[in-house]
């Protein structure tokens, strides 16, 4: 199953990526995210908040986005 | 305000249409100004060897072992990007129509602007470290969009949480975000035309405080700018001019010697007498000598200085012999 993976951390990464049937939203962030809180993360499933039990179905658009992002004076 | 449907569709189209090309990323270069610099120690240290300068050498050494862990940083920063360096998804009308769409569910205010060419959405108020920033609305210039280039600024929504008038969040400049960390992120999310994810980064930047690099500091937020130092401080620990009203902080402006008020540099005179400083009311220019005096150093406009002198040549005239008078030259009067 592909699915359009977006991580907004760091450098960014945006690709599709293969996943076994019936991964959730949970478990890809387990596999994909060091941050073990999932609460620092805006998760969205096809640009909507999803919970982390949320099956991930083939062409999906997932996005996690960090709620604190520093920025900088200059 | 979620969008309606019509107005919707054309903004996706307008969004669209600058985003269906490709963006190139940046080009990749090779760290060539640290292989020079590389280049020139190792000459200076061979240098060192032919004319047995051992301390050199060793400072040689100590350079080129900087140099080189640079050169390694550089060059694994360029081998990260080249991994990560997928090639962009496609950006189709229904991605920018789904980006459009969804951020009605994110954000408080959607509103495409068909004059101005731009699309702007408003955040909740923020809140960092206690202190109250209020709305802020990011809006994004269609005019000049591309894929190698998102052109947005940010704005307050209400000016009454701006520092001094005119800074409205720490990381904002004249409507400038200094995106720190988010940099790569959003430039990632530029190249793939990727605009709901961009909003949201930016969101997330305005919503977390990096006390480390602000353009102003929220210990400093909601106090006065020293209109001396240019340095912001507490409205309670501020006071102003009693001349020219401009504030002043605790480390400035100087207390009138005559009066006791504060005055800023500009205002007050420093007497040349005691050196004192006083403010222009309670300073004098001598009579005689011209000097400026503050309130101690005068009487009835004359200095000190100068009323010594005149004591002193009044004394010596005492002390002259008696009925002998050289008041003109070449005359003498005697007593009768």
């Amino acid at each position: 199953m592909q699915v359009l993976y977006i991580n907004n951390d760091g450098g960014g990464f945006a690709d599709y990526i293969s996943l076994a049937p019936e991964t959730t939203v949970g478990q890809l962030f387990t596999q994909r995210v060091k941050d073990p809180n999932p609460g620092n993360y805006l998760i969205r499933v096809n640009r909507q908040p999803a919970p982390s039990d949320q099956i991930l179905r083939e062409g999906d658009r997932v996005s996690f986005t960090p709620t604190k992002i520093e920025g900088a004076r200059a | 305000m979620a969008i309606t449907q019509r107005l919707l569709i054309r903004t996706a189209r307008e969004l669209h249409q600058r985003l269906a090309k490709p963006g190139y990323p940046p080009a990749i270069e090779l760290p060539e100004n640290e292989w020079r610099q590389l280049q020139k120690i190792l000459g200076r240290r061979q240098q060192a060897i032919i004319r047995h300068w051992p301390v050199a050498r060793r400072h040689c050494d100590a350079a080129a072992i900087q140099a080189i862990d640079a050169l390694v940083a550089n060059l694994g920063t360029m081998r990260n990007r080249l991994a990560a360096d997928e090639p962009p998804p496609e950006c189709s009308y229904r991605e920018v129509y789904e980006d459009v769409a969804a951020l009605s569910g994110e954000f408080a205010d959607v509103t495409p602007d068909f004059t101005r060419k731009t699309l702007s959405v408003q955040t909740e108020p923020i809140t960092l470290d206690g202190t109250s920033l209020g709305e802020f609305r990011i809006v994004v210039s269609w005019q000049s969009l591309s894929r190698d280039n998102f052109s947005y600024r940010i704005e307050p929504v209400d000016n009454q949480y701006t520092h001094d008038g005119s800074t409205s969040h720490p990381h904002v400049s004249g409507g400038h975000l200094c995106e720190g960390n988010g940099g790569y992120a959003l430039d990632r999310a530029t190249q793939q035309g990727r605009l709901f994810d961009f909003l949201l980064i930016i969101r997330s930047i305005l919503e977390t405080y990096n006390h480390e690099s602000a353009y102003v500091s929220l210990d400093e937020w909601g106090g006065i700018r020293c209109q001396q130092c240019n340095e912001a401080t507490a409205a309670n620990d501020s006071s102003y001019c009693h001349e020219c009203s401009d504030w002043l902080c605790d480390d400035c402006g100087s207390i009138c010697h005559g009066c006791a008020d504060l005055y800023c540099d500009r205002c007050v005179s420093c007497c040349e007498q005691c050196e004192v400083s006083s403010c222009e009311d309670c300073i004098t220019n001598c009579h005689d000598c011209g000097q400026s005096c503050c309130s101690d150093c005068h009487t009835e406009g004359t200095c000190h200085a100068c009323i010594n002198e005149k004591q002193e040549d009044e004394a010596q005239q005492d002390d002259s012999p008696a009925g002998v008078h050289t008041s003109q030259l070449g005359e003498a009067c005697l007593s009768a």
